[in-house]
């Protein structure tokens, strides 16, 4: 008995044991199967879990004024984050953090007992509440940081410069412009993350080093846009003006040295202003010029030759029947010279001007000035005016056009087209961003002026330069924009505003206006002052030329120009107010007793005065770079006949 | 292997030890991270770990010098007290909760499992009374009902806690050591048959266990929720592929697999040693379950026979079930691997569980 159960625990014992052993099989083939057989899988499986991209944002370039005054730079802010879940004591904790936080408590718990698996608390925290929500240590809790970006100036230029949301997303002006450039190339680097999302250090995986967002420099001179905010401001104030516009621009490179709007913007806390406040209008909007667009119809006629300076025109005395409609001025004239018909401002004798011109040959030079299309400035938002197409113009259009009606233009295309007579009949492209440094402050690029076209010959621009000086100093409409020392040629402008709601034009409601450029011979600068809906007094004259006036007064002198200096010689101090003083070694620029044979020495010279004396020249110039000339290919007293292009080397 | 010129099973003694170092290498693994969040020291558990190890090594060579009738004299007692601390610990105020479980009782400042207790204390008085009853074991009202009705309040007491998978272990062993003590088939069968509506109603009454038996048969039908452990399990493995991603470098224990340290160890040894270190714990237990089941034969006295058997059956099976639920084998969970997971309680019996064996070695034939 004893033994027959010894035998038969010993059977049971391997059956068991048989048993066990399969099962140990069956786990092993198991694990083979997992980890062989269908092991690449799972693992690229595991893979897409723990790698996770991660994407890191460089730090974002920083904004220059063109003298290296910050305009935008980007600091490194901090955020407060909750995982809910991983929340323990919620109670205690919402009442620390809202303290903290200067919170609502009930927002806070709202958020902190969100079934959410992240939160955002509050975003853009100081450092020291950062550093106060760090000390209360409570799991769950925590800071992430956040680029931020700010801007040192406040509202200067704050429409120029634009802003970036709060997920560093570009949205307006250079920074929306040129988002591409100031955010960098953003890394991404595969890293490994635990099952709550968070990184994991793991040995060997190196800490991602981006290069940050290139810096970039504007054109832009603070001086000068401080000058013409505080100026606008002033007038509109005066006037209780609904805003004001003013564009400052160089008139041979077409580099905008300032571009204001008000009322202004504060990129600071764009949050708390409507988005109609935030829009660039000098860029972005169009308006009716007026009086001012005279000058485009006066250089047309002059270039077409179909008038010349002295050429009588019968005003009507105030009254002239055109088209079935009657052409009005404010002031009766009789018989007066083209050049008085600007100077005056005489709507019949502008149109009995564009009469002589006819419309084909008045529509080609509006399309040549640059208007009808954006002028490429590197700014968001342009839009290329209303121009309507020479074969939908009505007869009474030829009239209204004449006088700056029934057309609309952005303020940068006027005043390029001012620029164009002033340098000398060349519309140039504006831009408003100079360059961009690497990391290293190394130049990436730099934006060219870029010839667009020339609309009319020098002489042509020279004659309207005449004609314009006498708008501002020979008793025309625009005395008030006369600057102490300078001679100023422009052109005052009071529009009617057009009626959103009711069409046509709306009865009190105008545009006054001042474009002008000084010094009138050698002009450093072309100004356009636009005073939007003033109350007080209307007229261009009045309102706009007194606002030129202390503009350019004050931007002159920022630059540098020398008063009652008037001749051809540029001033010996340069645009670029930082750089230092070089000495000149170019002989007088004329060589035109020579035939223009041999290519003068350009090093030394600034980029303005190389532009200048090239075109003067009638020379090709090929420009890298820019500030001073420091090489010129080929050298001076080469064949200027034989050389196709003349490159020039610039450096500051 | 000698011991103070005694014959003691070298197989089974290297066996245990090897996995000891195993284990304790991958508690620490395994937890770092977790107790470097937790405590803000990574060798929290692993030092706590330590410290069980020690006593248990010293609870292994006492039980090693116990002679096994001593067991057999207490076998009512340590039984009574067993089901004694199972009801404390389920009473308020003296068990300790710990995420909606009672598994555990303050002891001396320490969280100890009476399951853990309990569970050998059980095989010491099944083998008792299987053996009283040897010549009986056929008569079912004998042989089999008191063993089950007393396997039965045991398993009861445990299923409240709820710990299921310990539970199911235990009746695995019942059902062995009758099996291995002679009870008829037939008897088994109807074990089995009445096992199954209570199988079935703590399956069913449940939502969470009903959901988790479903995904134990298609994970991927609810990957990213009640399948997401077994997966997280298999991509473990599978990322191990056969030599593993080397010691430390688990990815999946970065809370993709819960528990890491304690139900899925065995899956992080999968991803961190391969196939091969798979192979080789399984291989570790397989000797331990081979020679416990030899010594079992060689044994003279049928209380030690049933006694070293179900030693073995015990540790073998928990091994077992652990390593089947997270290679998707099987459905629960909640169950550690004996002289790996982390865990004081387990590891100080189960190395007091082998020490008893080793005992029983001395005295083969």
């Amino acid at each position: 008995m004893k033994r027959s159960s010894t035998t038969g625990i010993r059977s049971r014992l391997t059956a068991a044991g048989l048993f066990f052993i399969a099962l140990f099989i069956v786990l092993g083939l198991r694990a083979f199967q997992l980890q062989i057989l269908e092991g690449a899988k799972l693992k690229r499986l595991g893979e897409r879990q723990h790698l996770k991209e991660l994407v890191i944002q460089p730090k974002r370039g920083t904004i220059l004024d063109r003298s290296a005054e910050p305009l935008a730079l980007s600091l490194e802010g901090q955020s407060v984050y909750v995982r809910p879940q991983r929340l323990k004591g919620a109670e205690a904790a919402g009442h620390a953090l809202a303290q903290i936080l200067g919170m609502e408590v009930s927002e806070v718990s709202r958020r902190l007992n969100s079934n959410k698996p992240f939160v955002w608390l509050k975003r853009k925290v100081t450092p020291k509440e950062a550093e106060r929500v760090e000390a209360l240590n409570i799991d769950g809790v925590e800071i992430y940081p956040e680029p931020d970006r700010y801007y040192p100036q406040g509202q200067l230029a704050g429409h120029v410069i634009g802003f970036v949301g709060r997920d560093s997303q570009a949205l307006e002006g250079v920074e929306l412009h040129y988002d591409a450039v100031l955010r960098g190339e953003s890394g991404s680097s595969r890293v490994e993350r635990d099952a709550l999302g968070r990184r994991v250090l793991v040995q060997g995986v190196e800490e991602l080093r981006i290069p940050p967002g290139s810096d970039i420099q504007l054109t832009l001179d603070t001086s000068i846009q401080h000058l013409a905010e505080k100026e606008l401001e002033a007038v509109a104030v005066k006037y209780r003006a609904k805003g004001g516009i003013a564009v400052v621009v160089e008139p041979f490179t077409g580099e905008i040295l300032a571009l204001a709007n008000y009322p202004f913007f504060n990129p600071n806390n764009f949050t708390a202003q409507a988005a109609q406040q935030r829009r660039n209008r000098a860029v972005t909007d169009s308006f009716e010029p007026g009086s001012t667009f005279k000058a485009v119809l006066a250089a047309a006629a002059l270039e077409e030759g179909v008038v010349s300076q002295d050429d009588l025109f019968f005003c009507e005395n105030g009254k002239y029947p055109f088209a079935g409609k009657v052409i009005h001025d404010s002031h009766a004239y009789g018989w007066l010279p083209f050049s008085k018909i600007i100077q005056h401002s005489s709507n019949i004798g502008a149109t009995k001007v564009a009469e002589k011109l006819n419309k084909q040959r008045y529509f080609k030079y509006i399309e040549k000035f640059g208007f009808g299309r954006p002028t490429g400035i590197d700014l968001p938002g342009e839009p290329p005016g209303l121009v309507r197409p020479v074969d939908k113009w009505a007869p009474i259009d030829l009239a209204t056009h004449s006088f700056g009606q029934g057309i609309s233009v952005t303020p940068v295309q006027l005043a390029m087209a001012y620029a164009a007579i002033a340098n000398g009949g060349i519309l140039m492209r504006p831009f408003i961003v100079r360059r961009a440094f690497g990391p290293d402050g190394q130049v990436l690029w730099e934006n060219q002026p870029r010839v667009v076209r020339r609309v009319v010959s020098e002489k042509t621009a020279r004659s309207m330069t005449n004609i314009l000086k006498g708008v501002v100093g020979g008793g025309g409409t625009g005395g008030m924009a006369a600057v102490d020392g300078f001679e100023v040629a422009g052109k005052t402008g009071t529009a009617q505003k057009a009626d959103q709601v009711r069409g046509g034009y709306a009865a009190k409601k105008r545009v006054a206006s001042f474009i002008g450029f000084a010094p009138a011979d050698d002009p450093r600068l072309v100004m356009l002052v636009i005073i939007d809906e003033p109350e007080v007094n209307v007229y261009g004259g009045v309102v706009a030329a007194p606002a030129f006036r202390a503009i350019a007064g004050g931007a002159l002198r920022r630059l540098g120009v020398a008063p009652d200096k008037l001749d051809s010689q540029p001033s010996p101090v340069s645009r670029e107010s930082a750089a230092p003083q070089l000495e000149r070694k170019s002989g007088p620029v004329g060589q035109k007793a020579d035939g223009a044979s041999e290519v003068p020495d350009f090093v030394g010279l600034s980029l303005r005065e190389a532009v200048a004396k090239a075109r003067e020249l009638k020379l090709r110039v090929e420009l890298r770079g820019t500030g001073y000339v420091v090489e010129q290919s080929p050298s001076a007293g080469a064949n200027a006949a034989k050389i196709g292009a003349l490159t020039l080397n610039l450096q500051g | 292997m000698t011991k103070d010129g005694i014959a003691v099973d070298g197989w089974l003694f290297c066996a245990v030890a090897v996995l000891l170092a195993v284990g304790i290498t991958m508690v620490l693994s395994t937890s770092y991270l977790h107790a470097q969040e937790r405590f803000a020291d990574g060798t929290y558990f692993f030092r706590k770990q330590l410290i069980a190890a020690g006593v248990g090594l010293v609870g292994l060579f006492v039980a090693a010098l116990i002679p096994p009738a001593l067991y057999r004299r207490f076998a009512y007692p340590l039984l009574g007290i067993a089901l004694l601390l199972l009801i404390l610990a389920l009473i308020p105020g003296v068990g300790l909760a710990r995420g909606g479980a009672r598994r555990w009782l303050p002891l001396a400042g320490i969280a100890f499992q009476p399951a853990e207790f309990a569970k050998l204390c059980f095989v010491v008085y099944l083998a008792h009374s299987l053996a009283k009853k040897s010549d009986k074991i056929r008569e079912f009202s004998i042989g089999v009902l008191p063993h089950v009705l007393i396997g039965g309040l045991v398993l009861a007491l445990i299923v409240v806690e709820p710990d299921l998978g310990t539970a199911l272990t235990l009746g695995l062993v019942l059902i062995s050591m009758l099996f291995v003590a002679g009870a008829k088939w037939s008897h088994l069968a109807y074990i089995g048959l009445a096992a199954l509506p209570a199988v079935a109603f703590a399956v069913v009454g449940k939502e969470y266990r009903l959901r988790r038996l479903l995904s134990f048969l298609d994970p991927w039908q609810d990957a990213s929720n009640s399948g997401f452990q077994i997966i997280q399990s298999y991509i473990a493995f599978g990322s191990g592929q056969l030599w593993g991603r080397g010691l430390g470098e688990s990815r999946q224990k970065l809370h993709y697999l819960p528990e890491a340290h304690t139900d899925f160890i065995f899956s992080v040894i999968g991803e961190e040693m391969g196939l091969l270190g798979v192979l080789c714990v399984l291989g570790l237990f397989a000797v331990l379950i081979v020679r416990g089941l030899s010594l079992s034969g060689k044994l003279g006295d049928p209380f030690s026979q049933y006694l070293a058997f179900g030693l073995t059956t015990l540790l073998g099976l928990q091994a077992l079930v652990h390593m089947g639920v997270v290679m998707g084998l099987m459905p629960t969970k909640g169950l550690v691997l004996p002289f790996i997971s982390y865990g004081g309680s387990a590891m100080i019996m189960n190395l007091i569980e082998a020490g008893m064996l080793i005992s029983l070695s001395r005295r083969r034939r």
